[in-house]
């Protein structure tokens, strides 16, 4: 089968740091992979490359087996790639409604109002939030934020959602339900999903598979399940492994 | 990880075109005084005398406003006091006037025949007090920013580790460089200001050239003199742009980090509002008494009015076409700029650079453009457009540092976002930058009105016949006007600016967003 994401001979710089150094990463459609790595790694990096708001300075990433990045040429731009991604910080639009954000959003694909509207219910429903349609995102809890952004990236009903260490900032029982939140729409929408993580319980609750990323390359990479301490070769992986049999 | 991001094509032409038509203006003159002769001898004794007390007098007014501003803005900076945002507003109001309005007030204070001479401010020193009590909204505001730039947490480290002494004095350490920068730019500043020379008899280089071109009709004299002045100036800044800017820029543009909340500390929260206080008493409120004295002696303010009528209109026209052009062309310089650290570098270098020329430069450049033109540019060259698009092209700094700091406090993930949704970039900047940035544009707009309306020498150099400015028919009419029309003048301008600035700190607590 063809992967939903292909990542080759990735190579990226910060100043004089090499952050990626010829990675190869492949995803499969459905697939829910934790990325872990130490901060500065290039997790990041990585997901804002798949998602082509970050160009490499060698390499080329394929989605679907189409070409949509080579070397530092934008081959596809991020809207048409099907993708949707939860920031670290939200980045929720501040002057707009709940519904305004998720109505902006869907901008890129040009459907008619009407389908706009519908559109919005749907996912604002699907999210448990539809009395917070006409809620600014500073009148909204942590927990109600990270709804709404994620009724805004769902909206364009993507094949893959990149997170980027979205739930850092909320308390455990808001980071639950949340988490369980994406778990039950990515059952029902099945799309694929990566996460950047430090905690075992979000990628116990979420993930399928796991990478980790050292020295700029996937060091280790396999399903949850297969994955135990003594077959990882990076010191990281071996104690978030001995972590996530603990959890 | 954070990264700099590449300049897109059209981002770099953008900053490119605006920079250049920031510095067209000037470009005639440079010809000019590159090739013109003059009879006169651009040596004279009494140039080089003005050039050297001019060298004088921008050092003490660059003293003076430090060592004024500087602890001013430090402790407006970290503390909480009563009527605290009132007061650090009011505080902008003598950068806002012609210096020529408060030189008129402590010169009328010479009819109280008990008051000490040594009190009234005349001559060089006088001239140096005045402009540098009317800089220290500079070193203040500036000072006011780095403080809020500092992190709260390590104002929180300083006063754990030894209170109030270390905050002061850490954030006095790191606040100084932008501050001593700020007080160096209005030193340069005041060399090119003749307003209050004129008035309280200092014999400096501006006053010189606009005798030579105003008095004496030499342009060509002017040009040169202005030329010189120009590359007096260029000489002085340059360097301390090169070593300064960076921690100027840094300190004075927004970064995204959790600012320091003003501390409650009574005894220093009473020392701050008591020197705010007394520092407006001394800006402000001294030339006022001075300028109600003949106002009330000889009232005249129904000829005022009949003045005002006469020249507010134009004085609206000029000054909200400049703000316009100046806000509509720094938006776009400063979202263009965002995403690059060199280039809003190089884009703050260039833009202070050309702050500090002479006003004069770019007015008789316009000048000649329009002596040699053809009569089909006399729109461009000889209109009232011509006057707001130079005005507009001389406050563009101003009103560019102010929206680039808007702009930095923009999350960069807001963008990303907008762009992974495939979100229009015309819809995204109407639907969520530009309703962001409004309390930031009205600021710049009204920032640059009042201060094109203060504007003297552009305006005088350029204006159509029969087309005067308020500043302008003032400047105009006090060497030959009854004492009290001249005070009822000053006294209704400095009444119309603070009720402007009162409007405007009252409409921005109703608009949604916040300024930076």
């Amino acid at each position: 089968m063809r992967p939903l994401v292909t990542c080759r001979n990735l190579v990226w710089h910060s100043g004089d740091h090499q952050v990626l150094d010829r990675l190869d990463l492949d995803l499969e459609g459905g697939e829910s992979l934790a990325l872990l790595g130490s901060s500065g790694s290039g997790k990041s990096t990585l997901l804002r490359i798949i998602a082509g708001l970050e160009m490499p300075e060698r390499g080329e990433v394929l989605v679907d087996g189409q070409l949509v990045t080579q070397g530092a040429r934008l081959v596809v731009p991020p809207h048409r790639r099907q993708l949707a991604m939860l920031f670290q910080d939200l980045a929720l639009w501040p002057n707009l409604t709940a519904a305004g954000n998720v109505a902006l959003g869907l901008a890129g694909l040009r459907l008619s109002r009407r389908e706009t509207r519908t559109r919005i219910g749907d996912m604002l429903a699907w999210c448990d939030i539809p009395e917070l349609a006409n809620r600014l995102p500073g009148t909204l809890s942590g927990g109600q934020q990270q709804r709404v952004a994620l009724a805004r990236a769902l909206s364009m009903r993507p094949r893959l959602l990149l997170l980027d260490e979205p739930f850092g900032g909320l308390d455990l029982v808001t980071k639950n339900s949340v988490i369980h939140e994406v778990a039950k729409l990515k059952r029902e929408l099945s799309f694929a999903l990566v996460l950047v993580t430090h905690d075992p319980a979000e990628v116990r609750s979420l993930c399928d598979s796991l990478a980790v990323l050292d020295a700029g390359r996937i060091a280790d990479r396999g399903r949850l399940d297969d994955l135990s301490a003594a077959t990882l070769r990076s010191t990281l992986g071996q104690a978030f492994t001995k972590l996530l049999a603990h959890s | 990880m954070t990264t700099q991001r590449p300049m897109f094509l059209w981002r770099k032409a953008v900053v490119v075109g605006v920079l250049a038509m920031a510095i067209a203006p000037t470009i005639p003159l440079v010809v000019v005084g590159v090739t013109a002769s003059t009879d006169a001898t651009l040596w004279s004794r009494s140039f080089v005398e003005a050039l050297l007390a001019s060298l004088l007098l921008a050092a003490s007014v660059a003293v003076l406003c430090l060592a004024v501003g500087f602890p001013l803005g430090l402790l407006a900076g970290l503390y909480r006091f009563r009527l605290r945002e009132f007061l650090i507003l009011l505080q902008v109001l003598p950068l806002l006037l012609p210096s020529f309005l408060l030189a008129i007030g402590w010169s009328s204070l010479a009819s109280l025949s008990w008051l000490p001479r040594f009190f009234i401010p005349a001559g060089f020193w006088g001239t140096a007090m005045v402009l540098g009590m009317q800089s220290v909204p500079l070193v203040f505001f500036t000072t006011l920013a780095a403080c809020r730039n500092l992190t709260a947490t390590q104002i929180d480290a300083a006063r754990l580790h030894g209170g109030e002494p270390t905050v002061l004095r850490s954030s006095a350490g790191a606040c100084c460089l932008p501050a001593v920068l700020a007080a160096i730019l209005a030193g340069v500043l005041s060399l090119s200001d003749p307003g209050a020379a004129l008035i309280l008899g200092g014999r400096v280089v501006a006053v010189e050239i606009l005798t030579s071109f105003s008095s004496l009709f030499d342009f060509s004299l002017a040009a040169r003199q202005c030329l010189l002045l120009a590359g007096l100036v260029i000489l002085l800044v340059l360097p301390l742009l090169v070593l300064g800017l960076r921690a100027f820029a840094v300190a004075v543009l927004a970064r995204q980090t959790r600012a320091p909340a003003p501390y409650v500390h009574r005894g220093l929260g009473r020392v701050t509002v008591f020197a705010l206080m007394a520092a407006l008493f001394i800006v402000l409120g001294i030339p006022a008494v001075g300028l109600c004295l003949p106002a009330v002696n000889n009232p005249m303010l129904g000829r005022a009015s009949q003045e005002i009528e006469r020249t507010i209109g134009q004085t609206i026209v000029y000054s909200g076409v400049a703000a316009l052009i100046a806000v509509t062309l720094a938006t776009g310089l400063a979202l263009a700029v965002r995403e690059s650290v060199s280039w809003r570098l190089a884009t703050v270098g260039v833009l202070l650079a050309l702050f500090t020329l002479p006003p004069a430069l770019g007015a008789l450049g316009v000048v000649q453009t329009a002596t040699n033109g053809p009569p089909q540019m006399d729109w461009l060259t000889r209109s009232q457009f011509t006057v707001s698009l130079v005005l507009g092209l001389r406050f563009l700094p101003i009103a560019t540092l102010a929206m680039m700091r808007a702009v930095g406090s923009l999350s960069t993930t807001w963008t990303d976002a907008a762009r992974l949704h495939g979100v229009p970039a015309a819809r995204f900047l109407g639907r969520v930058i530009l309703p962001i940035l409004k309390p930031s544009l009205l600021v710049s707009f009204v920032l640059v009105v009042v201060l094109s309306s203060a504007d003297v020498t552009t305006v005088l150099l350029l204006h159509p016949p029969g087309r005067m400015s308020l500043p302008v028919a003032l400047f105009t009419v006090m060497a030959n006007s009854p004492e009290g029309l001249v005070a009822s003048l000053c006294l209704l301008y400095l009444g119309g600016v603070t009720l402007l600035i009162l409007v405007l700190s009252l409409s921005l607590k109703w608009l949604p967003g916040r300024v930076r």
